[in-house]
C-alpha cells in the first residue's frame, strides 16, 4: 500500500491534517511491514508500504521526517513546483500554512526523503489539453539541477487524484510510475498506474490490534496508578479491559469512577489466576494481548517497545522485557536475585532496582535460566495463547503459558532491553499510603473544579436550581403525566394541570409537548 | 509549543516571583538536586529563569522557544555580575524541533512544561526530543501539575513525590536513563 499524509501538526486542524503522535503511532502500527521507496515497490507484495507526502508541507520537516529518520523508513515528497518556499494561502479553506524552502526540501533529503513530482501548480488534471498537460508534467531544469540526484523526480502523482486516460498515458511516458487517489478506479491497461491512500485522523490500516487487561485483585489503592501508566502510552492499546476478581478491599468506588471511559468487570467470585486471567483475555478480541497487575505500571513506551518487537517476525509470539523493581520488598528481592540498584524512592521508602533479562536462546530456554526470564506482563499473540489452551493450573502459572507456547514448532520470544515494566515487589499492606492519599486528593480536586466549572457564578447557579427545583421540575412532572409516561393511561391519575393543558388548542398542545420532549432529555 | 507562548504575551505570567507557593516548589525540586554533581545542565521550558540560576552545574543550558523571557532572563542576569552569569547559555529552542546539535547533558530539568495545552497531541515528539539530550547515566527530573500532564518521559523512573502546590497537586518525578 502506498501511503499518502498531507499536513503533520499538533493538532488535527482540519481532516487534511494528522497530529504529531498519531503520526508516531500509526508508523509503528506498521512495524511489521516492510518500508520501501517506490523504486522499490511491488505492488503485489502485501507487505510493503510506501509513505509519501504531497506539498510538502514545512511541518514535515518538524513532526513528520525526524522519527521516519530514527526508524529508518525511506519517504517519498511529492512536490509543487510552483509552490515551493510559498504558503497557501490560494487554499481558502484550509488554515495557513508553509510549504517547505529548497532547503528545508534538501534536509528533507537527508533525513532519508526522495523528492517527487506532484504538478507545477496542482491543478485538476483530467480536463486539460494535451499541452498543458505536458507543461504540468515538466519538471524545471532549476529544480532538477538543484535536486540532482537521478533517484529524484522519477515517480508523479495526480493533484487532487483525477485523471483523464490522455494525461495518464502522458504521465507514463514520463515517469516510472502515475499515482491516482484511492477512491479512483486504475484504468486496465496502464502499467504503472498506482493507488494512493490518503491518510486521516481516523484511517485504520489492518494492523495487528492491542488488549491490554488490568487486573485487579485487593490492589485497588493501585489500580489507577496502573490506568495512568496505560493513559500515557505513546502507542495507545486498541482496547483496555478493567477485571476484578472479586476484590474484598472496597474496589466498587474505584471500579465506577473510571466508566464509561473504560469497561470495567467485575467477577462475582473470586476465581483465581488462571480462570480469571482466561477470562478476561477471552474478552478482549484483540490481536495481541497483555495483562498488566493492578499493583504494577508500565513505562510511557512500554507497549510502542512491545508491540514492535512483537512484530518483527510471523514466529514471535511473546515479547518481554527488562524490569525496574521498586517497592517495600525490592531489597530483600535482591538478595536473591541479581539486580542493579540504580536509586532511592522517597515514596516507598525503598531502593529501586533494574533486573537485566537475557535475549531468549536455547540456552535461556532451558529449564534452569526459563522460569525466571519472562515476566507476566509480556505481550503475546492471541492466536498463539489459544492454541496451547491458555493459562493452566501449574505454579508459576504466566511462564507456564509462556513455555507451552514456545515449544511450539518455528515459535520464538524476543526481549526488549528495557526496563519499560514498573515492577512492585510488596505485600498489599505495604503499598504507599501516601501517595494513594494524594493521588485521591487530586482526583477530588479535579472533580472539584469540573463542577465548580459547571457550577460558573454561584449565584447565577443558585437561581438557576432554585427555578428548576421550583418550576421546571413540577412542570416536567405534569408534562410526562400528561404524554411522556410510560404507564398506561387509563390508570394515571392526572394533575390539574395536566387536564388544563388537555383542554389548549392543537396548536398551543404541541408546542408544550415539544417543550416537554427537550425537558425530558 | 502549539500555539502562543505564554511569556511573549507578559512577563512572569504565572506569578512565580510573587507566590510563596513558588518559593516551596523551588525548595521542594532542589532538594531533589542536593546529591548531584553535574557537568552539563539543562533547563528545558526556562522561561525567565525563576529556577535556573539555582541549578547545579558547571555550565547550565536554559533553552525556552520564547525570545522575550530570555531576553528578560539575560536582564536579570547582567545585574548579577560576570561571575555568576558565565556559567549560563541561554539558548532559544522550542522542544517540538529537532533537539540542538552536540546537546548532551548529565542533568535536565523539565517543570510546567509537558501539557496538553502548550504541546497539544506532539507531547510524545517532545518527550522523545528532550530524552535524547540526556546522557547515558543522567538524571532527568519532571515537575508537572498532576492532572493537567497527559505525556510521561520514556525514562527509568526512579523516585516519584507529590505534594500540595497552589489550589493543585504537584508530581515531582526523577527518571535516568540507563
Amino acid at each position: 500500500m502506498i501511503l499518502t499524509f498531507h499536513k503533520i501538526a499538533e493538532s488535527s486542524k482540519t481532516p487534511w491534517y494528522l497530529s504529531s503522535d498519531r503520526f508516531r503511532s500509526l508508523l509503528t502500527r506498521l512495524s511489521g511491514k516492510e518500508v520501501v521507496y517506490l523504486d522499490d515497490y511491488d505492488p503485489d507484495n502485501g507487505n510493503h508500504v510506501v509513505i509519501s507526502f504531497d506539498g510538502v508541507y514545512k511541518d514535515i520537516v518538524r513532526h513528520g521526517a525526524p522519527y521516519l529518520q530514527s526508524r529508518g523508513m525511506p519517504f517519498e515528497c511529492f512536490i509543487v513546483g510552483d509552490v515551493v518556499g510559498r504558503d497557501n494561502s490560494f487554499d481558502k479553506d484550509e488554515p495557513l500554512e508553509n510549504f517547505c524552502s529548497v532547503a528545508e526540501l534538501h534536509e528533507l533529503q537527508e533525513m532519508g526523503g526522495r523528492l517527487q513530482w506532484h504538478s507545477r501548480s496542482h491543478r485538476d488534471m483530467s480536463r486539460m489539453t494535451q499541452d498543458q498537460i505536458q507543461f504540468e508534467l515538466e519538471v524545471p531544469r532549476e529544480l532538477k539541477n538543484e535536486f540532482s540526484n537521478p533517484l529524484n523526480f522519477r515517480h508523479f502523482a495526480f493533484p487532487h487524484g483525477r485523471i483523464s486516460s490522455e494525461a495518464l498515458s502522458l504521465a507514463l511516458n514520463k515517469f516510472s510510475t502515475a499515482s491516482l487517489s484511492d477512491h479512483v478506479e486504475v484504468p486496465q491497461g496502464f502499467r504503472g498506474a498506482l493507488n494512493r491512500i490518503n491518510v486521516f485522523e481516523d484511517t485504520k490500516l489492518g494492523t495487528p490490534s492491542i488488549g491490554v487487561v488490568v487486573a485487579n485483585y485487593n490492589y485497588t489503592n493501585l489500580l489507577p496508578s496502573a490506568v495512568r501508566s496505560l493513559q500515557r502510552q505513546s502507542l495507545k492499546p486498541d482496547v483496555v479491559h478493567i477485571s476484578d476478581d472479586a476484590s474484598t478491599d472496597g474496589a466498587h468506588e474505584v471500579l465506577a469512577s473510571f466508566e464509561p471511559d473504560y469497561p470495567v468487570f467485575r467477577n462475582e467470585k473470586n476465581l483465581g489466576i488462571v480462570d480469571h486471567f482466561n477470562l478476561a483475555v477471552s474478552r478482549l478480541g484483540t490481536d495481541y494481548c497483555l495483562i498488566l497487575g493492578a499493583d504494577n505500571e508500565l513505562r510511557s513506551d512500554a507497549l510502542e517497545r512491545l508491540y514492535i518487537a512483537l512484530n518483527s517476525s510471523p514466529n514471535v509470539a511473546v515479547a518481554y522485557s527488562d524490569m525496574l523493581i521498586f517497592g517495600p520488598e525490592s531489597e530483600e528481592y535482591a538478595t536473591r536475585v541479581d539486580l542493579q540498584e540504580i536509586g532511592f524512592s522517597r515514596a516507598t521508602n525503598s531502593k529501586v532496582y533494574v533486573r537485566r533479562v537475557p535475549d531468549f536462546s536455547e540456552i535461556t530456554f532451558s529449564e534452569e535460566y526459563f522460569p525466571s526470564i519472562m515476566h507476566g506482563s509480556s505481550l503475546f499473540k492471541k492466536a498463539a495463547f489459544e492454541d496451547v489452551g491458555g493459562y493452566k493450573p501449574t505454579y508459576p502459572e504466566d511462564h507456564n503459558l509462556w513455555h507451552r507456547m514456545l515449544l511450539r514448532p518455528d515459535t520464538t520470544a524476543v526481549r526488549v532491553p528495557h526496563a519499560i515494566l514498573r515492577y512492585r515487589q510488596h505485600s498489599g499492606v505495604q503499598a504507599s499510603n501516601v501517595l494513594y492519599l494524594y493521588s485521591e486528593l487530586a482526583r477530588l480536586r479535579s472533580a472539584n473544579s469540573k463542577l465548580k466549572e459547571q457550577m460558573g457564578n454561584p449565584l447565577v447557579y443558585l437561581v438557576n436550581r432554585s427555578l428548576a427545583v421550583l418550576f421546571i421540575q413540577p412542570l416536567r412532572e405534569v408534562l410526562r403525566q400528561t404524554w411522556l409516561s410510560d404507564r398506561p393511561i387509563w390508570i394515571k391519575r392526572r394533575s390539574k394541570v395536566a387536564r388544563w393543558i388537555d383542554k389548549l388548542p392543537a396548536r398551543m398542545r404541541r408546542l408544550i409537548y415539544r417543550i416537554a420532549i427537550s425537558l425530558r432529555g | 509549543m502549539s500555539g502562543v507562548n505564554p511569556y511573549d504575551l507578559d512577563s512572569d505570567p504565572y506569578d512565580y516571583w510573587k507566590n510563596p507557593e513558588d518559593a516551596k516548589r523551588r525548595d521542594v525540586l532542589l532538594s531533589y538536586l542536593k546529591n548531584l554533581d553535574p557537568v552539563e545542565t539543562a533547563d528545558v521550558g526556562c522561561g525567565e529563569g525563576f529556577l535556573t540560576e539555582h541549578l547545579p552545574g558547571k555550565h547550565v543550558s536554559a533553552f525556552d522557544s520564547s525570545d522575550k523571557a530570555l531576553e528578560s532572563f539575560r536582564t536579570r542576569l547582567q545585574t548579577r555580575g560576570f561571575e555568576f552569569s558565565s556559567r549560563f547559555d541561554l539558548r532559544r529552542w522550542d522542544v517540538l524541533d529537532k533537539p540542538p546539535e552536540d546537546s548532551k547533558f548529565d542533568l535536565i530539568v523539565v517543570t510546567g512544561l509537558l501539557y496538553h495545552h502548550l504541546l497539544g497531541d506532539a507531547g510524545h515528539l517532545a518527550t522523545s526530543n528532550i530524552g535524547t539530550m540526556l546522557k547515558q547515566g543522567g538524571t532527568l527530573i519532571s515537575v508537572h501539575i498532576e492532572d493537567w500532564a497527559p505525556f510521561e518521559m520514556p525514562l527509568d523512573l526512579t523516585d516519584l513525590w507529590l505534594y500540595s502546590y497552589r489550589s493543585k497537586i504537584h508530581r515531582v518525578e526523577v527518571f535516568k536513563k540507563l
